[in-house]
């Protein structure tokens, strides 16, 4: 480990507010993205994460590598969605089986945060004014799709089907983005 | 799987409308699918970075000013922060970090040294931080209580509501709250944020709770006397009991405090933890001693969904046959579990879905302790020195011979609710007054709620006078009640008629403008897949009111529920979701509830009272002439007596 890492690993340690954040930003979109893939309801991702950055917080001693946070922060989601499943009365044998293989199976993304959000932004600009419209109707106003499909004409299947393209759509652009950036970078 | 099943699934998925089953299909699919997981890992992946970005959080502000007020929240408000901060220093911080026992894998754990050595501590300082947390959990119950109203929170909406505002809100420093500060009424912030706060050390308390039920396990495990002498024995004996008793306490007091702190939305477990540390009965005073022989109280006559037996060696499923014994307690799961008992003299008790039975003991008559979820009793006639005592964290039902149901819901505000179907049943609320509830009436004891007895129905027609004489009839309709040609009975047909425009509704209307909460439902049948039925309720004027609608798509291909708002000849949408079970020529019964502000579970307070009615559905080929007939209406009673 690095010196720099040593210094930043000891101010996080004594719970320096900006390291905090810091720590916040960078690994908080990843985290909300493997929580849902571990089969939370989208509407309670930010929750659970949040509990999870708590818990990480009251055991910083134990965090010896910061390169190895995320895996930390994992570990952590994975033991708190199962309480949150208990809790709520689901059967936890019916899902923890594939939390554990999905979360064998997802790979850490490494991929600076802003450099994926820029790309993103970008992707989303080239969407057209009806695609763009969807998505704002489905985050922004946070419209069911049923709502959606009143509101544009549509049927309730044909919403659900178009947003997962442009999801998917986004997906490719931003797979085609970063594999822009790798060639650019080589010799 | 099919491509046009995965695309289905996920759009389900994204969509936040995928059931369990398809949840539990498409995980299963990704599971051995290596290529489908990282799609759906890819897509997941994205969701925050999409949402953030389209709600103008691009810096993720949102979230990090979330988790600022969450973590300031547990260093907050003088008084309680402090009882809070000594019960909590050494042992809960501990505790509540047992979500990455066995994980992190490159951090060695800590937890377990740390927990042995709190296992180790002398017993006796053990109870004075539990009362400690009791009183912590309590106050901030309390406080909670106090200053909390039902809300939004809880949705995915309300939190998106609540990240906004926080996003709008300047920064604010926490610890400057003071504690003459947290006494003074707060803004509706503060309540969400004190809220958040009661369920983190809520949940902490708990986690400390199910340390502290290993410990006791670790005691009661029986030496061989030749290991352990009988002084350490009395002593672990005595460790035992009060152990027992401060158990209890603390249970108790979080029960209250969980209670307290919960809100409308939030589907609320029944006390601490019972899900994994299923120990109510136990901590109960009169448990005969092990080995006594005992006598069966009732015998599992039916049982569906998930239903366990709860004793203090923990819970076991459920089968029917199986005896019931003193002091055990009974548990059901989701929404189809279901649990029915026969008591020797015919006595049935049915336990409905998300119930806990904490208790059953017969004690001069039968005694059940009722902590939550819905119980309905067809009680044969007992001793009249003798009756049935149901007990609820409100109140009792004494009941000498009867039918009845009992709600209890974990939101003390809403507290236990009795409907009595036949005979007569007293109840009494925690302050001792009592009300004779009698057949047809139901009775309300919660916090700050009136004891009176009211009527449960405000309305019936089963059409079997073969009259609309209960009915206001509008002008220009062509509703009529007829003889069923294939059997006994009548059924109601009609409506405005064909050539009625689409906003020349004529619905059939009963009650009155002072009608506020209620539940108005009915039987439908329609002859084509394209039909629907409306329920009406609020009704101002014949240009003001409430429908919900149970329809099938317009393609005739899935059934779809609505709740819309007609004002002034507009029609606003509230909810739409997915239904099940609506198919030509059959019966489907269907219910739209409003409680205050609340409609079918969305929230809109436009009209706040108003009679109740029914039409078809208006299709552009039949106008008001679908065919639907009609049987079996009913307007429930959904008032919550008025405050004190």
């Amino acid at each position: 480990m690095s010196a720099m890492s040593n210094v930043t690993l000891d101010r996080i340690r004594k719970r320096d507010p900006a390291m905090l954040e810091s720590l916040v930003g960078r690994h908080q979109r990843r985290l909300r993205g493997f929580i849902a893939i571990l089969g939370l309801d989208t509407a309670a991702v930010d929750d659970v994460a949040q509990e999870v950055f708590l818990r990480a917080f009251r055991c910083l001693d134990r965090v010896e590598d910061l390169e190895l946070f995320e895996r930390f922060l994992r570990g952590i989601a994975r033991n708190v969605v199962k309480e949150h499943f208990r809790d709520r009365g689901r059967t936890p044998k019916s899902l923890e089986p594939y939390i554990d293989q999905l979360s064998a199976l997802s790979v850490t993304d490494t991929r600076n945060e802003a450099d994926r959000m820029t790309g993103l932004q970008r992707c989303l600009e080239g969407l057209t004014p009806r695609s763009r419209r969807m998505l704002d109707l489905k985050y922004l106003e946070e419209r069911p799709s049923i709502s959606i499909a009143v509101e544009l004409g549509m049927t309730h299947g044909s919403v659900r089907v178009q947003l997962l393209r442009i999801r998917e759509a986004l997906v490719r652009c931003l797979r085609a983005g970063v594999a822009l950036k790798t060639r650019g970078a080589q010799p | 799987m099919t491509s046009d099943r995965k695309e289905e699934l996920l759009g389900k998925l994204l969509d936040g409308s995928l059931s369990g089953d398809e949840r539990e299909e498409l995980m299963d699919a990704a599971a051995g699918n290596r290529e489908l997981a990282e799609q759906l890992f890819e897509l997941l992946s994205l969701e925050p970075f999409v949402a953030d970005l389209l709600r103008n959080d691009d810096d993720g502000t949102g979230f990090l000013r979330q988790l600022r007020h969450r973590l300031d929240s547990s260093s907050d408000t003088g008084f309680i922060r402090r009882v809070v901060e000594t019960a909590r220093k050494d042992a809960i911080s501990e505790a509540s970090a047992q979500g990455v026992d066995g994980d992190g894998p490159a951090m060695p754990s800590t937890r377990r040294s740390r927990s042995r050595r709190i296992i180790g501590r002398d017993l006796s300082r053990i109870p004075s931080q539990w009362i400690a947390l009791a009183a912590a959990g309590l106050l901030i119950g309390v406080l909670v209580f106090i200053t909390v109203e039902p809300s939004d929170t809880g949705s995915g909406r309300g939190k998106t509501a609540h990240r906004k505002r926080e996003s709008d809100r300047s920064s604010r420093d926490s610890k400057a709250v003071t504690e003459d500060q947290a006494a003074a009424p707060r803004d509706e912030r503060d309540r969400e944020l004190a809220s958040a706060d009661a369920d983190k050390k809520r949940h902490d308390a708990e986690a400390q709770l199910r340390e502290i039920e290993g410990k006791r396990r670790i005691l009661t495990q029986a030496k061989p006397e030749s290991v352990e002498g009988p002084e350490a024995k009395e002593k672990r004996e005595k460790d035992l009991a009060d152990l027992k008793r401060e158990k209890e306490r603390i249970e108790q007091a979080l029960r209250e405090a969980a209670d307290l702190a919960k809100n409308n939305d939030r589907p609320a477990p029944a006390g601490p933890s019972q899900e994994q540390n299923p120990s109510s009965p136990q901590a109960t005073p009169g448990v005969k001693p092990e080995g006594a022989t005992q006598a069966a109280i009732a015998q599992v006559e039916e049982v569906s969904g998930d239903a366990f037996l709860v004793t203090k060696e923990g819970k076991t499923p459920l089968a029917p046959g199986g005896n019931v014994f003193a002091v055990q307690g009974l548990q059901t799961g989701g929404a189809a579990s279901r649990i029915l008992l026969r008591f020797p003299d015919k006595t049935q008790v049915e336990l409905g879905p998300q119930t806990m039975l904490a208790e059953l003991k017969t004690d001069s008559g039968k005694r059940l302790s009722l902590t939550q979820g819905t119980l309905r009793a067809v009680v044969a006639k007992q001793p009249k020195d003798q009756p049935m005592v149901i007990t609820t964290p409100q109140g009792q039902a004494k009941v000498i011979g009867t039918t009845l149901r009992l709600v209890v819901d974990p939101d003390p505000r809403k507290g236990t609710r009795l409907d009595v179907e036949e005979g007569n049943v007293e109840l009494k609320n925690l302050s001792g007054r009592t009300v004779l509830v009698e057949s047809g009436h139901f009775a309300v004891t919660a916090s700050d709620t009136e004891l009176v007895s009211m009527p449960a129905l405000l309305f019936s027609d089963s059409f079997d006078r073969g009259n609309l004489s209960l009915w206001r009839i509008p002008l220009g309709s062509d509703w009529h009640v007829t003889k069923n040609p294939s059997g006994p009975g009548f059924t109601l047909t009609g409506g405005p008629g064909a050539s009625a425009d689409r906003w020349g509704w004529r619905p059939l209307l009963c009650g009155n403008p002072s009608w506020q909460d209620y539940a108005v439902e009915a039987s439908a049948r329609f002859e084509s897949p394209v039909r629907g039925a409306r329920l009406i309720a609020r009704v101002q004027d014949i240009d003001n009111f409430y429908w919900f609608e149970y329809a099938n798509s317009p393609e005739g291909s899935h059934p779809l529920v609505y709740l819309f708002r007609h004002a002034k000849r507009e029609n606003f949408l509230i909810k739409s979701e997915e239904a099940a079970g609506l198919e030509p020529n059959r019966w489907i019964r269907f219910r739209f509830e409003l409680i205050r502000k609340t409609l079918k579970g969305s929230e809109d307070g436009f009209f706040a009272s108003g009679a109740a009615g029914l039409t078809p559905r208006w299709t552009e080929d039949a106008g008001w002439g679908s065919p639907v007939q009609w049987k079996d209406v009913r307007v429930e009673n959904l008032s919550t007596p008025k405050t004190k």
